[in-house]
């Protein structure tokens, strides 16, 4: 059997602070297989983004985390690697997309020259003219009409949604086999987000690329992945396929965190309770579901 | 009985260079006392634009806005800004961060002159706790507070000088949906209690599913569609209606038979 993508084991993470230790992963342990799609979901300070940024190699780098346990990226122990080489995955073999695409284009170069650096990180001798003929034709793949104006424009000279599509461009413009994908589409409007996911859904299938889908609504997730955990205050609570999941939503916090989605059918405003004791019940993983070397 | 906002054919035009852009054109709708409306569109359909008249940030280019039945001056009066407030999307940067909590708050009953003087902290502190917040938090910065609690602020601020009108722009979509949930509660709460008359701009159907009374549909600056809750929800007329509640991301399998019948009414319509 070959190895997942990406394969995380009793990650911890805690950062020292003027008053102590401040734990903020308890030992989370997550897997994507090759194209595999999966989602990452829980509130805001859950730990989702800190997992995402560990992944990176980007939170290795600070002096006040604490990092302990494996993350295997193809097979190959991130920690055991140098910082040069965690750098060189950044942007070839893995990549991000943000929440916010407008604030994460440097809004004084064209997007044009964005790209070109985008496509160095792989090829690094690349001169600018071919670097634009892939560009437009990676352009052209998240459906955008005329991609040579928009590789001559600013990225505050086109709209969110287009900024948006130009970011996954750049994101599998290097076919990477990991994407991280954390809130994409949350700062868009609701049809715009709609077209993006869908977009998106289509091109990491076409090329088999694994993906981390961070959110917060379980609802955008729904139509996006394959597998889903939830997480809750640094520790996974429960883990299992889309279907299974909204079928059957196991853990109390699963179950809060759904219904605290206002439905288009009309319940009134969502009741749901503060944080219960119930949220911090173990981990409910369902059938099929385990972690690979785990029993199921 | 005398709705308490009022809008005539209103029309607003900006000239950006050489040429003008229509962003609202000739919209008319009545807000009742008491009442929830939405105002849903995508981005760039108008609603903050028909925000901004409401609020007096600037008058309308044709057509006039009614305040319980006076149309309200080009200028700004303060009689105006106390009777219509806002809440905006992101509390971050709403609020001053170099001011404490209690001092943003203070300031509103300051400028409107509400309360004695001697009494005003007081009154800050109640306000707090009305939005569900301790009233120690009067002298915590805002950057100390997180992104419901901030929120939750904004919107005590905008209750300070007891406005009868809040226009709320897009008050929850900044947060995650455990804390827009009990956000939506707050706002709801304090409707009945206050007897507030909510302007709910948005562009998630889902929100507006479950607060609102009416809907008015925005797209490229005119009004498509406005009706009850429920017709819009049950019997959209409008096609651009049917798409964007076509676009919710939705959790049930109810919900997505609501979706699928309107996207086929949709198909069968352009068939």
């Amino acid at each position: 059997m070959t190895a997942p993508t990406l394969l995380i084991r009793d990650l911890r993470l805690s950062f020292k602070g003027y008053s102590g230790l401040v734990e903020v992963l308890h030992g989370i342990s997550l897997h994507i297989d090759k194209g595999e799609r999966v989602a990452l979901v829980g509130e805001s300070g859950s730990g989702k983004s800190v997992t995402a940024r560990i992944i990176l190699g980007l939170l290795q780098t600070m002096r006040t985390a604490r990092i302990s346990g494996t993350v295997n990226f193809e097979g190959r122990d991130l920690e055991a690697m140098s910082r040069a080489e965690r750098h060189r995955l950044r942007g070839t073999k893995m990549s991000m997309i943000f929440q916010d695409p407008t604030s994460s284009l440097n809004p004084v170069y064209r997007i044009s020259e964005q790209f070109h650096e985008v496509l160095k990180r792989m090829v690094p001798g690349i001169g600018r003219a071919e670097a634009d003929r892939k560009a437009a034709a990676m352009l052209a793949d998240v459906s955008i009409t005329e991609p040579e104006r928009v590789l001559a424009s600013y990225p505050f000279q086109l709209s969110g949604g287009m900024n948006q599509r130009v970011m996954i461009a750049m994101a599998l413009a290097n076919e990477p086999s990991l994407l991280i994908a954390d809130e994409p589409g949350t700062a868009l409007d609701v049809t715009v987000q709609a077209q993006t996911l869908k977009l998106m859904r289509e091109l990491v299938t076409r090329h088999n690329t694994a993906v981390l889908f961070i959110s917060h609504n379980l609802g955008v997730v729904r139509e996006f992945a394959d597998r889903i955990y939830v997480i809750y205050k640094g520790r996974i609570v429960e883990h299992g396929k889309a279907t299974q999941l909204f079928d059957n939503p196991r853990h109390p916090y699963t179950r809060a965190l759904m219904n605290a989605i206002p439905r288009i059918t009309g319940e009134g405003i969502p009741k749901i309770q503060d944080n219960s004791d119930e949220y911090l019940a173990p981990l409910v993983v369902h059938e099929g579901c385990g972690e690979p070397g785990e029993v199921a | 009985m005398t709705p308490i906002l009022s809008l005539q054919s209103v029309s607003k035009t900006f000239t950006v260079g050489a040429h003008e852009v229509r962003a609202v054109d000739d919209v008319s709708f009545d807000v009742a006392k008491g009442e929830c409306l939405a105002v849903v569109g995508e981005s760039g359909s108008g609603k903050s634009t028909i925000a901004n008249m409401i609020l007096g940030i600037y008058p309308p280019s044709e057509g006039t806005i009614s305040y319980r039945g006076t149309v309200l001056p080009s200028s700004r009066e303060l009689s105006h800004r106390r009777a219509i407030q806002l809440v905006q999307q992101n509390p971050l940067s709403s609020l001053n961060p170099k001011r404490t909590i209690g001092a943003s708050l203070r300031l509103a009953l300051d400028v409107h002159g509400i309360g004695e003087r001697s009494r005003r902290w007081e009154r800050v502190g109640k306000l707090l706790e009305e939005v569900g917040l301790p009233a120690d938090y009067r002298s915590r910065s805002p950057a100390t507070l997180s992104g419901g609690q901030r929120q939750r602020v904004a919107i005590a601020r905008a209750l300070a000088c007891e406005s009868e009108i809040v226009v709320l722009d897009e008050p929850t979509s900044a947060l995650d949906v455990l804390v827009q949930a009990r956000t939506l509660k707050l706002l709801n709460e304090l409707k009945e209690s206050r007897g507030l008359t909510y302007i709910f701009i948005t562009h998630d159907l889902s929100v507006v599913r479950n607060i609102a009374d009416r809907v008015a549909v925005f797209e490229n600056g005119k009004l498509v569609e406005l009706d009850t809750v429920e017709t819009i929800f049950s019997n959209p007329a409008d096609p651009y209606t049917r798409g964007l509640i076509g676009a919710v991301p939705v959790v049930t399998r109810e919900e997505e038979a609501l979706r699928t019948s309107l996207t086929e009414k949709e198909n069968n319509a352009n068939a």
